[in-house]
């Protein structure tokens, strides 16, 4: 009964994959695409080289940044900076293109203030260094998220005992943190280095030239121009098999060993907080994750409010809708999925092993890495003899926005469902409680808040999706994000920084009400 | 002598008011129903938790205002007193070294401490393969190479079965004889510690509602006393 | 989750609101720009249903290149009686497809710079590219192609991807026909130049109204819509001696219609001042046919290039690859 509907979500999530694949490589087509192989290896290698700088990077800064909140639990503007850095997470990679332009490009603010000392800037955003900041923009705060989480885990007489034992703070480094991000960062590497890796308008746009792109491209260029649906479907295949070769030794091998820390939910003061090295250290870190995710929402913010009579026109409260009514559903769509693969990976822990449990995470990570256009593109060919794609537009449209977010939801929703075995399963069992009731009586208290930040998370990234919608909906899903592209595209540049600018709000309002439901998952609280 | 002189701490919904001494290499346990205050006497003296006045004082030296670190003891918790990443020996190594550098002189030291507790040759050993009992002998090892004359527990001996509870607190009971401590320890089975205590207190709603040799508080009739014993 | 409920419905009532149908219903596959708010669709279906008596019903996709890729994944099973919005440089790949009808569709009426002779795909607007700039930044724009490219202190440029866009594929064109068997040189000559390049004309666009780059590729017409709309005159386009090239967009009509007539007429609609009048100052191109009330005063005044390049779409479709190659070598060598 536990395993059934994980054993369900995971046979027809690869065989939903598969058979979109498949029916992608039947619609026809030379694939030639795939035929160019020295082509494919450069971009193949470009992106490898990329998104592992960028998941190093991310994963370096976030540790830092969880560090310094860690340390820091009260502080003025912890709460507003925690708000910024999950918005950051999620926004669309068009919005974040612009914003980082506005703060970093040659006619950006930081250009303003050079040549407001007299000194000269150039455009040194443009090429690896502005894919990087890009990334990293989104990426470190996810780290932090994942590594807060798992420190605020260790339990308070481990604090205490630290304190006893006059522990100085690199001890306390070396000896208690460490070990903890040790554990945690491969896990949160392989999901960023996957994103990285099939980042395309980030990297075309920030990458300034041909020299930077990604396999992506390829998969673009071979189903939208050359109508080469076989030479799409071979290289989104290509491009899974070599994440997954990439990415398996990760998870398999370094993977997480389960938690086992088992806090008693009393708040413990760390023993490093009054150093001087660390005071300074966290001012550092903070200052600089402030302003390196700061400046750019407020560009966001300074470019839409200028226009923001533009959000009276009556289609931007039907793309508001129509976003919520596709990122609210996929949001819980995504989770349900993700709860019950994460609850058959932690029955197979306990009973047939790591490899198989890990195998499962691996699925869910590798979601990451399908190629939405082709996804949607297959399921469309496979659908087709069966019912008319576009009657089914909208359920179609959630199901692959909640596919797409799977890796993000399982990442926060699987370590609290193994704390929650490692804690109480042998009183479950004992108790025969099991399924639903085990969830809702012995999971629920932990699992609560990671779960509803999971549902805000991918409800934002559904709400920011724009090809699955725009592929089936057209405008009659005209999503907040279809919106921006419409007014981009008839040179009203204004319209669409206020319709960016709604986008982040909404994104910021669902992250505040998340926040505070779950009372969690950054926030360390003193009792 | 370990002296706490209107010790008060304040919370929203709770308070506490502390007076007690005892003297130099005594054995002082602490009783009195869940709740009652026990924990929180032993977090105000190793300095876990902030008074808003009164004073502690050991030996005549004033600990109010001292970081945990800087005081002269050493406390022992129910649970999570070692570090489940490291191993036994790196465990009691942090009380010779928080930075766990260890000399090979150092080293010996956890090795008699290991083998002083009777678990000679399980060093390399985590947390996890020990069982409750070793885990808190390993705890109790750590706490003699620390070498620190006032010992704090706080029902670390909660969990084990009867006859190796009445072990620990034998064990407990010779380490201070052989170094002169003074041990604070909380406990909820009053019987196990009544023949090793000089003083028993009883600790209840916030005070220190009885104190004087175990088998004299045992017998004392008061109401709050006769609920605790169902009497 | 009982929210989104509510949500649902309402999303609902207003996706049925169009549905009422008088009679007959011809559906028209295009792209979103156009049929979308600020485009030309709205005005031309409403003229056309006036014609017709019956209801033009628009299923959009992102972009040109999703129309095609739909419309291929759908084959002859497509509920698509016209698609419009295809242009040149697809062509080739759409008439491949078979799933196009021949038609004999009167283009006597068509003024175009350069003569249209297809037999299956009528033009509806067209544009020429051109390197936008901003008049205040750069004060004297190159005056050849010749002369942007050979000058290593000139303007810096923002342009687009040719693997993922239509612009970007056309300026790939451009160079080739200014420049031949040294196109690869004029790239090579251009890349320390080319700020970036990216996936669409929207990013590039936006990107050089943020005041990234001196010039961005994009069309003679881009300054009308900022005089036209914002009175702004700042933005011109550089005119290039050697010539431009040209963007041609053309609509067709399914082989497998099941409304052939409804299509036919529709075809013959595009040639119409009622279809046509909508186009300058909803897609910002040039109309296909002379206007009865003439251009809007926004576009009269803009400058003309002497010469027109349209690469023949079988040309295009035969050498896409080898000159992306091309490109690619020469942009990062």
């Amino acid at each position: 009964m536990n395993r059934l509907p994980g054993i369900i979500v995971l046979v027809a999530v690869v065989a939903l994959v598969g058979a979109a694949l498949v029916g992608l490589a039947e619609a026809g087509g030379s694939g030639g695409s795939f035929g160019r192989t020295a082509y494919v290896a450069r971009l193949v290698w470009m992106g490898f080289v990329q998104a592992g700088l960028s998941a190093l990077l991310s994963v370096v800064l976030g540790a830092a940044i969880a560090l310094a909140l860690a340390r820091r639990p009260a502080f003025f503007g912890r709460g507003v900076l925690v708000t910024a850095l999950n918005v950051a997470t999620v926004l669309p990679a068009i919005v974040t293109v612009f914003a980082v332009v506005a703060v970093f490009g040659r006619s950006g603010w930081i250009g303003d203030l050079f040549r407001a000392l007299g000194l000269g800037y150039g455009s040194w955003i443009y090429g690896l260094q502005g894919i990087l900041v890009a990334h990293v923009f989104f990426n470190a705060p996810l780290a932090a998220r994942v590594f807060l989480a798992a420190l605020s885990a260790i339990s308070p007489e481990q604090w205490r005992i630290a304190a006893q034992l006059g522990m100085p703070p690199g001890a306390v480094f070396r000896l208690i943190d460490w070990p903890v991000l040790r554990r945690e960062a491969p896990g949160i590497a392989a999901l960023i280095f996957l994103a990285c890796f099939t980042s395309l308008a980030v990297v075309l746009a920030l990458g300034g030239g041909p020299g930077n792109a990604t396999l992506e491209v390829a998969i673009f260029e071979a189903l939208r121009f050359e109508a080469d649906f076989r030479g799409a479907a071979v290289l989104a295949l290509l491009q899974l098999g070599i994440c997954a070769v990439i990415v398996a030794p990760l998870v398999f091998f370094l993977g997480r060993r389960p938690p086992e820390a088992m806090s008693t939910g009393v708040f413990a003061e760390r023993p490093d907080r009054a150093s001087r090295a660390t005071r300074w250290i966290d001012r550092v870190v903070l200052s600089v994750s402030a302003a390196l995710v700061g400046a750019p929402l407020a560009a966001v913010a300074v470019a839409g409010i200028a226009s923001l009579g533009a959000l009276r026109d009556p289609a931007v409260p039907r793309a508001l809708v129509a976003s919520l009514a596709i990122g609210l559903p996929a949001g819980l769509l995504s989770a349900l999925l993700a709860l019950a693969l994460a609850t058959l990976g932690r029955s197979l822990r306990a009973k047939a092993g790591r490899r198989l449990a890990d195998g499962i995470g691996l699925v869910a990570i590798l979601m990451l890495v399908v190629s939405p256009l082709a996804l949607s593109a297959g399921l469309f060919v496979v659908l087709r003899p069966l019912v008319d794609p576009f009657s089914v537009a909208l359920p179609l449209i959630v199901l692959v926005n909640a596919l797409v977010a799977l890796p993000f939801t399982y990442r926060q929703i699987e370590p609290p469902l193994l704390v929650a075995g490692e804690r109480y399963g042998n009183l479950a069992d004992s108790l025969r409680l099991r399924g639903l009731a085990r969830l809702r009586i012995v999971d629920w208290p932990l699992l609560r808040g990671p779960l509803i930040v999971a549902i805000a998370m991918a409800t934002a990234l559904s709400l920011g999706d724009l090809g699955v919608a725009a592929f089936f909906g057209g405008s009659r899903f005209a999503t907040l994000p279809v919106l921006l592209y419409e007014r981009l595209g008839a040179y009203r540049l204004d319209d669409a920084a206020a319709v960016a600018l709604l986008l982040t709000l909404l994104t910021l309002v669902l992250f505040v009400i998340a926040q505070r439901w779950s009372n969690g998952g950054w926030i360390a609280r003193p009792r | 002598m370990l002296v706490l002189d209107r010790l008060a701490l304040t919370w929203p919904d709770f308070s506490v008011l502390y007076d007690l001494a005892v003297p130099r290499g005594a054995l002082c346990s602490l009783i009195g129903p869940s709740g009652g205050g026990k924990t929180t006497l032993l977090q105000a003296v190793a300095g876990f938790a902030r008074p808003v006045s009164g004073s502690v004082s050991f030996d005549g030296v004033d600990l109010t205002r001292l970081p945990p670190a800087d005081r002269p003891l050493t406390i022992l918790f129910q649970e999570h007193n070692l570090f489940p990443h490291l191993t036994a020996a790196q465990n009691i190594g942090l009380g010779l070294d928080p930075r766990l550098r260890l000399t090979a002189l150092q080293q010996r030291q956890v090795e008699e401490a290991l083998a002083r507790v009777d678990l000679a040759g399980l060093g390399r050993r985590r947390p996890a393969e020990l069982s409750g009992g070793q885990r808190q002998r390993v705890a109790i090892a750590r706490a003699i190479v620390r070498d620190k004359p006032l010992m704090l527990l706080d029902e670390p001996f909660t969990g084990l079965d009867p006859g190796l509870r009445q072990d620990m607190i034998a064990l407990v009971d010779t380490l201070r004889r052989e170094r002169g401590l003074t041990v604070l320890m909380a406990i909820h089975t009053p019987a196990d510690a009544a023949t090793v205590s000089e003083l028993m207190a009883f600790i209840d709603e916030g005070r220190v509602a009885a104190v004087g040799p175990p088998a004299e508080v045992l017998a004392m009739r008061i109401p709050a006393l006769d609920r605790y014993f169902r009497r | 989750m009982t929210r989104t409920i509510p949500l649902a419905a309402l999303l609902a009532a207003s996706l049925a609101a169009p549905a009422f149908a008088q009679g007959e219903t011809l559906t028209v596959y295009t792209y979103s720009s156009f049929s979308g708010e600020f485009g030309p669709g709205e005005a031309i279906k409403a003229a056309f249903e006036a014609e017709c008596g019956c209801t033009l019903a628009y299923v959009e996709t992102e972009d040109a290149g999703t129309l095609l890729a739909r419309l291929l994944l759908e084959g002859d099973g497509t509920n698509a009686d016209i698609v419009l919005g295809l242009d040149t440089n697809l062509m080739a790949g759409a008439a491949a497809s078979g799933l196009f009808a021949p038609l004999s569709a009167d283009l006597s009426a068509l003024d175009l710079p350069v003569a249209w002779t297809d037999d299956m795909f009528v033009p509806f607007d067209w544009g020429w590219f051109a390197f936008v700039y901003d008049s205040n930044v750069l004060a004297e724009p190159p005056a050849s192609f010749a002369e942007l490219v050979s000058d290593p202190d000139g303007p810096t440029l923002i342009i687009e991807d040719p693997r993922t866009s239509t612009p970007g594929l056309g300026l790939l064109m451009w160079v080739k026909e200014v420049f031949g068997d040294g196109a690869a040189d004029a790239w090579a000559a251009l890349a320390p130049r080319i700020v970036t390049v990216t996936r669409g004309w929207s990013e590039a666009y936006g990107l050089f109204l943020e005041g990234e780059a001196d010039m961005v590729l994009s069309y003679t017409t881009s300054p009308a819509y900022h005089v036209a709309v914002e009175d702004e005159t700042r933005y011109r386009a550089a005119i290039f001696a050697e010539g431009h090239q040209m963007q041609v967009e053309v609509a067709a009509m399914v082989a497998g219609s099941d409304q052939p007539e409804l299509a036919r007429q529709f075809l013959a609609f595009i040639a119409t001042d009622a279809f046509q009048a909508t186009i300058p100052e909803g897609n910002w191109m040039y109309p296909v046919t002379a206007l009865a009330d003439g251009l809007p005063p926004a576009f009269t005044d803009l400058p003309v290039p002497e010469t027109s390049f349209l690469t023949d779409p079988d040309t295009v479709a035969a050498n896409r690859r080898a000159w992306i190659d091309e490109w690619l070598a020469a942009m990062t060598r």
